[in-house]
């Protein structure tokens, strides 16, 4: 691990809603190398956005501290945050929603540009957009064209140039090709292992998906209420998958092939805990086959049960 | 850095599509809506010779008193006939225009402005702030706002600038409202986290990101707020809390016409017309304004 | 094969008039969907699945979207005559659709409840028979209130959202909550037929699965028909009937899942470059196969096959000709790789 790029140590982001205070980050430890990408999976709502913002520090966390290069970001201020952003940068879920509908392409990819001053006059933003074009496949003659004239594969194409404008060390991908479908979705990973190889960019990549995350990442985190279960190499998590929430996942993945309709589909039972003021405990025992008495009462921390796999569950405290 | 990463056709086609841009569209498709293309030549007539009589026609004429000329009917010299003071009719309802005019766009300038600060403020940052500026403008809209440019007029006096500024303040709420709720519901919109991500300033995402994607109603409001508020300036003129005989202005026009309204209706009815087709004219350009900025035509 | 046809959908086109020229999205589309059967619609980005589902509600954009030719019947019924009045009577209470998007069919400044009980409320008073009188609705409301809230509580926990939070607004939802919300607000009237476009998009795997339970209940309770727009092929394969594969506004392919499925079979071109793109669990290879290139433009599609340019199997004659459909029972294939024999 000497390599670490960003590190975050005990995050946690907690909501005010009308109910009460809603975790939906809560205690996440997570680390991202240099040139490595780092692959955040879990159910729909626990919490993987949330964390992605944290990193970047688009919302304020409640406690905890995210660390770039041994820097606390979070004590920054705000000049020294946009110096800090030229390192980082997002990929968005909804390839619809996060292109302004008011801008046309070279606009939006050049906005990054003029925000932080990286142009001195308007030739060297054009052949800085073009470029940037060239990299990700969009086809010049796209450049005037407003986002909603243009497909989800392309728009998403927009998304990554705009990334990649500012030169940054680290990406957040969230969900960038689950809008997409298969073929366009395995262009765009493609890309993105491309630029990765090229260009060293470290990625958070966070999805629902783990089949994609198998092709794209090196290390996987699993989320669960906001918290992590388990962090597993990639090889690991598909041979030994520890926690029963992990094995429930794989289990359910729906394979294009007809077999999967013989046998019946693997639905977790029981009640989902509301994130909203949780008890201390194990947040998956109420849909657990394995609960037990001592799942209830304390937290459970994340053990290290081999090199490079680590879980959080009672099974297999030592 | 540059090396082509992807293998596709996309580069290959060729850049044959010629574009329009958005103001382009936009106004393609006003022109396409034929009340409000009549809207817009009504206004464009009224506004150009408005602005041409002030070179033709000397101001003294037009408030100089002709008792000899009083109260003749429509002919080839006096198109509209002479007025209860032997004035051109004619020449008072079209210097109107100006004034009428004037007060119209300056107060809603100044409404959109005001107000629009105010309720880009309250919406984008919400939580506190946000409550104590709604209940102000809450308390405002309880009022209704002819009633409250009164109040205004009553308490800084009659005059142009007066009014101007009574009929400005009395806008501004509705102006906050519409930009509160169009701010609040875009700025919680993916791509202006993508903004923010990128390191803009606050400044540049309200204005470059978030309020040209509130453009659409702020616009159709302010068009057809025009027509509104040369109906309350007249309104006013007319029961004597606005601009001042001899200004020919349209309301001052209708209260001196009113003394002969029985005998010669046509001294009630041409600035009557008047003020009805340019609120006609607004609302007509403000109605095909919302269809040609409305999302589903692109 | 059970029931009867429920919608027919004969040779429709469909255009967008835009500035820069007519996009033909549905150059002739023919589908028969019966009672109780889920239809797969399975294609790429602009491959016109929207459009489709748009065609079928009527609600494609007013001034530039238009149907050209073609019906679509709908239990003996030709939508495309029928006026706004009749059709309304129709969404969502026969036929409902979910969204592709989540966001833009969400009122951002609604709570999710408020939205939700909207439409059970627009939904009783109508199944009474009740006239849209404000006094009576309003009445109706103080009535059942807690009965609609209870029902909305009942469908939210049903797409795995605890009841606690149906007081907030969308914004404060992750994005596949939203999704939830907006199937819940679809299955709640119980139409006959549900359109859902792409409505898993955004949904991990276990919530996935729950919500293709319930449409699978529903399918069976109810003998709801389904037409599910997706790219998943794994939740294709695991619950529709039929697939047709679209590609720039034709069927190039039609079967049952297990024609299409079956890798023995002979099959397009392009659905074979669909199932090679899918990344695989059990295959250790990082580097994805998409299809090369990208779909034609769809102002000015080629007259032959829309195919031939990213083919790998092109022939001349693929340049100059439309391939015709060629049939063996179901299944259907346009291609002139197999236009050689009469049969598949
Ligand atoms: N601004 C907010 N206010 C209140 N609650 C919020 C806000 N943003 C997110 N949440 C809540 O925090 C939790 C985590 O949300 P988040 O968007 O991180 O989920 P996610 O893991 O990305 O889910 P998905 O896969 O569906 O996108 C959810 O319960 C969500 O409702
Ligand atoms: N409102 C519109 N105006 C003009 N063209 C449109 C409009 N909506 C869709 N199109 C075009 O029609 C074609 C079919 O689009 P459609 O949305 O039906 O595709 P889709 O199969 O649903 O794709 P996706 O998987 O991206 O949702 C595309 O080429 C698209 O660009
Ligand atoms: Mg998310
Ligand atoms: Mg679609």
């Amino acid at each position: 691990m000497e390599n670490v790029l960003i590190k975050t140590v005990d995050l946690k982001k907690y909501f005010k809603t009308p109910k009460g205070l809603l975790h939906a980050v809560d205690g996440v430890n997570i680390t991202v190398e240099s040139g490595k990408t780092l692959g955040v999976v879990g159910e729909s709502g626990c919490g993987k956005s949330t964390l992605g913002r944290l990193v970047l520090r688009l919302i304020e966390p409640t406690s905890g501290e995210v660390l770039l290069k041994d820097q606390n970001i979070l004590k920054y201020n705000s000049r020294e945050m946009k110096k800090y952003r030229l390192h980082m940068q997002m990929i968005f879920q909804d390839p619809y929603a996060s292109l302004n509908p008011r801008m046309s392409v070279t606009d939006i990819i050049a906005e990054p540009l003029i925000a932080n001053n990286l142009c001195k006059n308007q030739k060297e933003k054009n052949e800085k957009v073009k470029e940037l074009m060239d990299i990700v496949g969009l086809a010049q003659r796209y450049s005037n064209s407003y986002p909603h004239e243009l497909d989800g594969g392309r728009r998403q194409r927009i998304g990554v140039a705009r990334a990649l404008a500012v030169d940054p060390d680290f990406i957040v991908c969230d969900e960038p090709v689950s809008a997409l479908d298969v073929s366009i979705q395995a262009q765009i990973l493609n890309l993105l292992m491309d630029l990765q190889d090229q260009q060293k960019i470290a990625y958070l990549f966070i999805t629902h998906d783990l089949s994609v995350v198998k092709h794209i990442s090196q290390t996987i985190v699993i989320m669960y209420l906001g918290q992590c279960i388990e962090e597993v190499s990639n090889k690991e998590l598909f041979h030994n998958p520890l926690h029963p929430y992990t094995q429930a996942l794989l289990s359910a993945i729906p394979i294009p092939d007809l077999s999967s309709r013989k046998h019946p589909r693997y639905i977790i039972k029981g009640e989902v805990t509301s994130p909203i003021e949780p008890e201390p405990g194990c947040r998956f025992r109420t849909r657990c086959p394995h609960a037990t008495t001592s799942c209830i009462g304390r937290d459970i921390p994340l053990f290290e049960v081999e090199k490079n796999h680590k879980v959080a569950c009672v099974l297999f405290e030592r | 850095m540059s090396k082509k990463l992807y293998d596709g056709l996309e580069s290959k086609e060729i850049n044959r599509i010629k574009k329009k841009s958005q103001v382009q569209f936009v106004l393609s498709h006003l022109f396409k809506n034929r009340l409000a293309v009549a809207g817009i030549l009504f206004l464009s007539i009224m506004i150009i010779s408005s602005i041409a009589i002030g070179f033709l026609v000397d101001y003294k004429v037009i408030v100089k008193h002709d008792l000899r000329n009083k109260l003749l009917g429509v002919s080839a010299r006096y198109w509209f006939g002479t007025d209860g003071f032997g004035r051109n009719l004619f020449y008072r309802i079209i210097y109107g225009a100006r004034i009428s005019l004037m007060i119209g766009f300056v107060s809603v300038a100044g409404s959109t402005v005001l107000g629009g600060t105010i309720g880009s403020i309250a919406g984008y940052y919400g939580g506190k702030l946000d409550i104590i500026i709604m209940r102000f403008i809450d308390i405002q809209m309880a009022i209704p706002s002819t009633l409250f440019a009164i109040c205004i007029v009553s308490v800084l006096g009659t005059g142009i600038t007066n009014l101007l500024l009574a009929i400005m303040i009395a806008d501004i709420p509705q102006f906050a409202l519409i930009f509160r709720s169009s701010v609040m519901s875009v700025k919680n919109s993916e791509f202006v986290e993508a903004a923010r991500s990128n390191g803009c300033s606050t400044y540049r995402i309200i204005f470059r990101h978030i309020l040209p994607n509130c453009m659409g109603p702020i616009i159709v409001q302010a068009t057809l707020n025009l027509g509104g508020v040369i109906l309350t300036a007249a309104s006013l003129s007319f029961i004597g809390l606005g601009v001042m005989p001899p200004t020919p202005e349209w309301g001052v026009i209708l209260t001196e016409g009113q003394e002969y309204m029985r005998d010669f209706p046509t001294l009630v009815i041409f600035p009557g017309l008047a003020i009805m087709l340019t609120v006609l004219a607004c609302n007509f350009i403000g109605d095909g304004l919302r269809d040609a900025l409305d999302p589903k035509l692109k | 094969m059970n029931g009867n046809p429920l919608l027919e959908i004969e040779d429709l086109f469909t255009v967008y008039n835009t500035e820069i020229g007519v996009v033909k999205a549905i150059n002739g589309i023919s589908l028969q969907l019966r009672e109780g059967m889920t239809l797969g619609l399975v294609g790429e980005t602009g491959a016109g699945k929207t459009t489709t589902a748009l065609s079928i509600m009527r609600l494609l954009p007013e001034k530039t979207g238009k149907v050209i030719k073609g019906a679509i019947k709908f239990e003996g019924k030709n939508l495309l005559d029928l006026d706004e009045f009749e059709m309304e009577k129709i969404r969502g209470k026969e036929i409902s659709m979910i969204f592709q998007d989540p966001l833009s069919s969400l009122n951002p400044i609604m709570t999710v409840a408020d939205q939700i009980e909207e439409v059970l409320m627009i939904h009783q008073s109508d199944k009474k028979k009740k006239s849209y009188n404000f006094l009576q609705n309003s009445q109706l409301f103080l009535r059942s209130n807690t009965k609609i809230e209870r029902k909305t509580d009942e469908i939210l926990e049903l797409v795995g959202i605890s009841s606690d939070r149906k007081r907030e607004f969308p914004h404060q939802f992750s994005g596949g909550m939203k999704q939830r919300v907006s199937i819940a607000m679809a299955l709640i009237c119980n139409p006959k037929l549900i359109i859902a476009d792409e409505p898993t998009t955004a949904l991990d795997v276990t919530i996935q699965a729950q919500v293709i339970e319930i449409m699978e209940k529903l399918k069976q309770q109810l003998n709801t028909a389904m037409i599910l727009i997706t790219h998943d092929l794994g939740i294709v394969a695991s619950i529709c009937d039929e697939i047709a594969i679209m590609y720039a506004g034709e069927i190039i392919e039609f079967g049952t899942v297990e024609d299409i499925f079956d890798r023995n079979k002979k099959h397009h071109p392009y659905t074979q470059g669909l199932f090679d793109s899918i990344p695989r669990l059990d295959d250790d290879k990082p580097r994805l196969k998409p299809i090369r290139g990208l779909m034609p433009d769809p102002t000015d599609l080629p007259a032959s096959c829309k195919f031939h340019p990213r083919c790998d199997f092109c022939m001349d004659i693929c340049t100059k000709q439309n391939p015709l459909p060629l049939k063996e029972q179901m299944h259907m294939i346009r291609c002139h790789l197999y236009s050689g024999s009469k049969e598949l």
